[in-house]
C-alpha cells in the first residue's frame, strides 16, 4: 500500500493503514516506513483511538530494519507516555540494548518479550542480521564461541547459521574455530593519514621561498 | 482592543495606503505594492498603530469597491499586526483562520490573476505557520483559563488543526504544479524570472513552492521528521544550483534551519552538518546587506541557534568539523569552544542547553485533555524531544575516553585495553561496536537525488578501528585505522591553506610593478 500526498492525512483512511500495518507485521507485505507514519500521525493527533499493538507492531517491524533510522523516525511520533507501558516499553529497551550493542541484555530481554515478539515473526531473524552487520563493521575475524553468543546461538543451530553464511555471504572459517569476516572499508587497515597531516604540495612553495 | 483615535477613525493617510495599495494590486505594479509593503505598512503601524490594531476590513471595504480578494489581503496584513503587536484573542485567532482558509481557498479555486511580491507571498506561508504554532500553545495552556474560556476553546477545534494546515499546504503544492515544473528544469524558470514568471500570476506558483517549505515545518514541529524532508522532493539541498529560496533569505534560512534540524533529530550529523555549514555560511554572507531590515534581528537569532545546534552535531560526531568552511568553525570555536570541551568530556549540561537553545518551537498535534486542565503541558511536545536527543547523548557519554585511549594505539590487546579502562573485555567489545554504530550512518549522497531522506552508509568516525584475532595465538587485539585527531587535521589544513595564501600574497607584492599606461616615450633615445 503506498500512501502519498492529502492521503497522508486523511483520518478515513485509518482502518485501511492499520490493517496494511498488521499485513506488514505478519510478514505478507514489505515494511513501508510511510504508511507507518501516517498511522502514528493519526494516533498523535487523537490519542483516544489509538491502538499499542499496532503501535508495537510498527516500532517492532521498525526495529527490524536496523541500521537504517525508522524505529527511530517513528518513535519520535509516539506520545512518551504511550511508550512508558508495556508493551512499548519493553519495545524501547531492546532497541536501546541492539543499539548499544548490549547483546546479552537484548537477548535476556527478547527471550522475556517472546510472546510479544511473535506478533512480528521473523524479528529474531532480523535481530540477528543487524548483529551479524555490526560484526562486519568491528570485527575482521572472532572465535566462533564469541559468535554464538553475539547471535544467542549455539551448538547445532550456530553451525548452521555460519554454514549458510559461509555459503552466502563469503564468511570463512579459519584455524583455531576462528570466523573469517568478509573484509569491507571498516574492518579492514586503510591507508594512514599521517603521512597528509599537512600536504606537502601545499606548502611546498612557501618552505622552496625561505 | 482600540486604537488610539476610537474604534471608527481611520487617519487620511492610512486611507490613502489603502487606496494605493488597492490601485497597485489591481494595475499588478510590483515595485510600488513591494515598496508600500516594505516600508509603508510598517511606517503606518509604527506610527500610528503601535500597540494596537489597524482599522478593522469593514472600515476601509468603501474605500475599494467592497473588493473580496483585497479585504482578504488586507485582514492577511491586519492580523500579522495584531499578532506581532498585542495578545490575540481565541476570536481574532478563529478570525484569522477564517481569513486564511478563505484567501486560500480564492487563490485555489478562483481565477486569481494579480501579482504580488514575493516576500509577502513567503511572509503569508511563514505568518500561516507562525499563527499554527501560536495556537497550538496557546491552546495548551489551559491552566490559566477560566471554565468558560475552556468552554469556547472546546468548541474551536476546527481552526489550526494540524491536519487542515497540512491540507491547506498540500492543496498549493498540488495545484500549483510546482513539484512537475521543478522536475523539468530545476527551478531555474522560476529563479531567472525572480518569482514572477510571465504573463500569468506568480501567486499559486511561488505560494505552491513555499508550501513546501511549509510541509517541512509542519512534520519538523510535531517530530515527524523524515516526512518533512520527504515533502521537499524536488528540492535538493546539496545540489543548490537554482535553489529559488537563495533570493529571500528568511525563506532560504528557514528551509536549511529546519532541514538540519531533522538531520540532527535523524543522528544524520554529516548531513545535518553540511547543511547548517552552507546556511551559516550563507548568512554570512548576506546578513550585511540586511541590517537595516524588519527581519534582521530574526535572521541573527536563528543564526545563533544554528551555531547551537552546530556545536550538538559536532560535539557528537567531531568528524563533521572536517567539511566546515574556515569561517563557520572559527565563529564556532569563538562562540562555543568552552562548551564543546564540556561536551566532549561527557557533560549533559551544555548539550541540554544549546538543543534546547537551538530547537524549534514544537507543537503537541493533539489538544490537550480539556476535562483535567492542570495536566495539560505547554512543554509536552518540547520535553519528549529533549528526552530523545539526551538519551541517544547518554547513549554515547562514555564513548570518548574510549577513543582517547585508542588515540594512543595504533594497536592494542583487548584485554590490555579492558584493564585500562577498569571494565571487563565482554563490556570492552559492546562499547567497542556501539562505537561502530554510531559512527555509521546515513549521508546523502549523488545517488539518492533528489530524496533528501535517501543516502548511502558511511563512517564517519574521527578514530576508526576493528578488532582481529592473531590466527596462531587466538589473542584479539584492536587495530586503530586513523590516529590522527580530526581537530590536528582540521588545524592543519587551515594552516597549510593560509601558507598558500600568504605566498599568493608574497608572490603579488613583490612582483614587478606594471607600468602605469604612461604613454611611451615616442622615440626611444638612441644609444
Amino acid at each position: 500500500m503506498q500512501v502519498k500526498g492529502a492521503d497522508r492525512y486523511r483520518p478515513d483512511m485509518l482502518p485501511a493503514l492499520e490493517k496494511a500495518v498488521d499485513e506488514q507485521a505478519a510478514g505478507a507485505k514489505p515494511f513501508s516506513l510511510d504508511v507507518s507514519l501516517a498511522v502514528l500521525r493519526l494516533y498523535a493527533l487523537q490519542p483516544s483511538v489509538a491502538r499499542p499493538e499496532t503501535v508495537a507492531r510498527i516500532l517492532l517491524r521498525a526495529l527490524a530494519q536496523l541500521p537504517a533510522a525508522d524505529y527511530r523516525t517513528c518513535a519520535y511520533l509516539v506520545p512518551e507516555r504511550m511508550q512508558a507501558d508495556e508493551p512499548l516499553s519493553s519495545i524501547v529497551l531492546l532497541a536501546s540494548h541492539l543499539e548499544s550493542g548490549r547483546l546479552a541484555d537484548f537477548w535476556a530481554l527478547a527471550h522475556g518479550s517472546r510472546d510479544m515478539l511473535a506478533m512480528v515473526p521473523g524479528f529474531m531473524d532480523e535481530a540477528r542480521r543487524f548483529v551479524a552487520h555490526t560484526l562486519a563493521i568491528t570485527f575482521a575475524r572472532l572465535p566462533k564461541r564469541q559468535l554464538g553468543d553475539a547471535l544467542r546461538l549455539e551448538g547445532r543451530e550456530l553451525d548452521a547459521y555460519v554454514a549458510e553464511r559461509v555459503q552466502r555471504d563469503g564468511w570463512t572459517l579459519a584455524a583455531g574455530d576462528a570466523v573469517v569476516l568478509p573484509r569491507n572499508e571498516h574492518n579492514t587497515p586503510s591507508v594512514r593519514r599521517a603521512a597528509e597531516v599537512v600536504a606537502l604540495d601545499a606548502v611546498l612553495p612557501a618552505l622552496m621561498a625561505a | 482592543m482600540e486604537g488610539p483615535f476610537g474604534s471608527d477613525f481611520v487617519p487620511d493617510i492610512v486611507k490613502q495606503f489603502v487606496v494605493y495599495l488597492y490601485r497597485h494590486i489591481r494595475e499588478r505594479n510590483i515595485p510600488e505594492i513591494q515598496s508600500m509593503y516594505e516600508i509603508s505598512f510598517p511606517k503606518l503601524s509604527e506610527r500610528y498603530f503601535k500597540n494596537g490594531p489597524w482599522p478593522a476590513v469593514d472600515l476601509v471595504s468603501d474605500l475599494v469597491d467592497q473588493d473580496h480578494v483585497f479585504r482578504l489581503l488586507y485582514n492577511e496584513l491586519y492580523f500579522r499586526h495584531l499578532f506581532a503587536k498585542t495578545q490575540p484573542s481565541l476570536r481574532a485567532r478563529c478570525e484569522s483562520w477564517d481569513n486564511y482558509c478563505e484567501l486560500f481557498g480564492v487563490i485555489l479555486h478562483g481565477n486569481v490573476n494579480m501579482q504580488l511580491p514575493v516576500p509577502w507571498l513567503w511572509d503569508m506561508v511563514d505568518e500561516f505557520l507562525y499563527q499554527f504554532q501560536s495556537f497550538c500553545q496557546f491552546r495548551a495552556k489551559l491552566a490559566h483559563k477560566s471554565a468558560e474560556e475552556i468552554e469556547l476553546l472546546k468548541d474551536c477545534d476546527k481552526v489550526w488543526a494540524l491536519l487542515d494546515v497540512l491540507n491547506v499546504l498540500q492543496a498549493l503544492v498540488d495545484k500549483s504544479g510546482i513539484v512537475a515544473s521543478l522536475e523539468v528544469d530545476g527551478g531555474a524558470a522560476l529563479l531567472a524570472s525572480g518569482g514572477y514568471p510571465a504573463n500569468v500570476s506568480n501567486v499559486l506558483p511561488v505560494l505552491g513552492f513555499f508550501s513546501l517549505l511549509g510541509q517541512l515545518r509542519v512534520h519538523a514541529l510535531v517530530g515527524d521528521y523524515a516526512t518533512g524532508l520527504s515533502a521537499l522532493y524536488p528540492l535538493n539541498l546539496f545540489e543548490r544550483r537554482g535553489l529559488f529560496t537563495s533570493v529571500l533569505p528568511p525563506a532560504h534560512i528557514s528551509l536549511f534551519y529546519y532541514a538540519s534540524f531533522s538531520y540532527l533529530a535523524l543522528r544524520r550529523y554529516s548531513d545535518a552538518a553540511a547543511c547548517l555549514n552552507i546556511i551559516l555560511s550563507y548568512v554570512a554572507r548576506v546578513k550585511a546587506f540586511h541590517a537595516r531590515n524588519a527581519a534582521y534581528e530574526q535572521m541573527l537569532k536563528k543564526n545563533e541557534q544554528m551555531y547551537a545546534l552546530l556545536a550538538c552535531a559536532v560535539a557528537l560526531c567531531p568528524a563533521v568539523q572536517k567539511g566546515l568552511d574556515e569561517g563557520v568553525l572559527a565563529q564556532l570555536r569563538e562562540k562555543y569552544a568552552d562548551k564543546l570541551a564540556r561536551m566532549a568530556r561527557g557533560d549533559e549540561g551544555p548539550y541540554e542547553e544549546l538543543f534546547s537553545y537551538g530547537c524549534p518551537k514544537f507543537v503537541s498535534p493533539a489538544p490537550p485533555s480539556f476535562d483535567n486542565p492542570q495536566a495539560a503541558n505547554v512543554q509536552e511536545a518540547f520535553r519528549q524531544q529533549l528526552s530523545s536527543f539526551l538519551k541517544e547523548v547518554r547513549a554515547c557519554a562514555g564513548l570518548p575516553l574510549l577513543k582517547q585511549y585508542l588515540l594512543l594505539y595504533s594497536s592494542i590487546s583487548v584485554a590490555k585495553l579492558a584493564s585500562l579502562l577498569e571494565m571487563d573485555e565482554a563490556a570492552l567489545r559492546q562499547a567497542l561496536m556501539a562505537l561502530k554504530n554510531k559512527n555509521y550512518v546515513m549521508a546523502w549522497d549523488a545517488s539518492a537525488g533528489n530524496d533528501m531522506t535517501g543516502g548511502s552508509f558511511v563512517s564517519v568516525a574521527d578514530i576508526d578501528f576493528f578488532i582481529d584475532a592473531d590466527p596462531a595465538t587466538g589473542a584479539e587485539l584492536v587495530i586503530v585505522k586513523e590516529a590522527v585527531s580530526t581537530r590536528g587535521q582540521v588545524e592543519a589544513e587551515v594552516l597549510s591553506r593560509h601558507i598558500a595564501k600568504l605566498q599568493a600574497i608574497t608572490k603579488e607584492l613583490s612582483a614587478q610593478p606594471l607600468l602605469p599606461a604612461a604613454p611611451a616615450p615616442a622615440a626611444a633615445p638612441a644609444y
